[in-house]
């Protein structure tokens, strides 16, 4: 990676796990405040909760510049082999993320029908959820590439 | 002159609890009619999904059909669910050689764009479509539920159609006949 990449890349090649991680986790910590503002103490809350969300764009936004989207995204004729083995065995891991997820959420859903548990009832509460989903789907890829990869000293 | 045996691959440990991928490598579908399933599940589900959504009560022709086609794609799914493809697809790394697991992987990302496409058009549409007729957000109740199922019933079938469809050679011609 050139310096002129590296400087582009905002730090994300030094720590990705950590980018990461704040991520998904700040997007989750930001829609359950968000949307349990009431139990959580209100406008505080919401606000907290709209940064923190905000914080996990800032965050999709570093790996979305970065080499693992580019790598996660790139057409096959720009990769080398080994560069397309990792891509789809990053695809392998987030295809079974994904799957599991759906299947989590249909049996959850299947209980909360059933039983009245919690379901997005407003367009805020949906709006939450589908921005989540959505983050989740278009950045697992690349977040599985960053996950797995090694730092270049430790692979020296 | 001493014999030397051939080398044999080690035994496979059971990645289910059953063990059951050590002695069934599932149902043997050729490849042909494998893609013809294929094909016939998505036309169902694409033609089916509405009339689960749009809340059937199978009381006209048409939802009746609309059931109908639900219940075939379905049953479709579950079936290439259990086809040698999908075992492949499904195998873990100790069971395929190096070639089908890079044919594996390679049938993920392909079915990875798939879903994540579909998924976000779905989800777009439904806030767009919220927005312009400005009526309340109410997508829970059995629709939703029967139709999140054909959903995950469908993309745990996708990577193993799209084996059939890529990787033609994995499964030689004269094992599946």
């Amino acid at each position: 990676m050139s310096v002129e990449e590296e400087s582009m890349d905002g730090g994300l090649t030094s720590r990705p796990r950590a980018i990461v991680a704040a991520m998904y986790g700040s997007y989750a910590a930001g829609a359950a405040l968000h949307l349990g503002q009431d139990a959580a103490g209100g406008a505080v809350a919401a606000i907290a909760g709209l940064l923190l969300m905000v914080a996990a764009g800032a965050c999709f936004l570093l790996l979305y510049r970065s080499d693992f989207w580019r790598r996660g995204h790139a057409p096959d004729a720009q990769l080398d082999e080994r560069e397309l083995m990792l891509r789809n065995r990053a695809y392998l891991a987030a295809y079974q993320g994904v799957a599991t997820l759906f299947l989590l959420a249909v049996i959850y859903l299947a209980f909360a029908v059933d039983f009245g548990l919690w379901l997005p009832t407003t367009y805020e509460q949906a709006s939450t959820l589908v921005w989540g989903v959505l983050l989740f789907t278009l950045s697992l890829p690349a977040a599985v590439l960053a996950w797995t990869e090694r730092p270049v000293a430790d692979a020296e | 002159m001493a014999m030397t045996e051939p080398a044999r691959k080690p035994p496979v440990k059971p990645s289910f609890p059953l063990g059951y991928r050590s002695s069934w490598r599932g149902f043997e579908v050729s490849r042909s009619s494998h893609r013809i399933a294929s094909v016939a599940l998505g036309v169902a589900f694409l033609i089916g999904a509405p009339y689960v959504l749009s809340g059937y009560r199978g009381q006209d022709v048409w939802s009746t059909i609309g059931a109908l086609l639900t219940m075939a794609s379905l049953g479709t799914a579950l079936f290439l669910m259990v086809t040698r493809f999908n075992l492949k697809v499904d195998g873990e790394d100790e069971e395929l050689d190096e070639r089908e697991r890079a044919w594996r992987d390679r049938a993920h990302w392909v079915a990875y764009r798939i879903v994540a496409f579909t998924l976000c058009v779905a989800l777009f549409s439904l806030l767009i479509l919220d927005i312009l007729i400005e009526g309340e957000w109410a997508p829970a109740g059995k629709n939703l539920q029967m139709g999140m199922l054909l959903a995950v019933t469908a993309a745990y079938a996708l990577p193993a159609a799209i084996l059939a469809w890529i990787a033609p050679d994995l499964v030689p011609e004269e094992e599946t006949t």
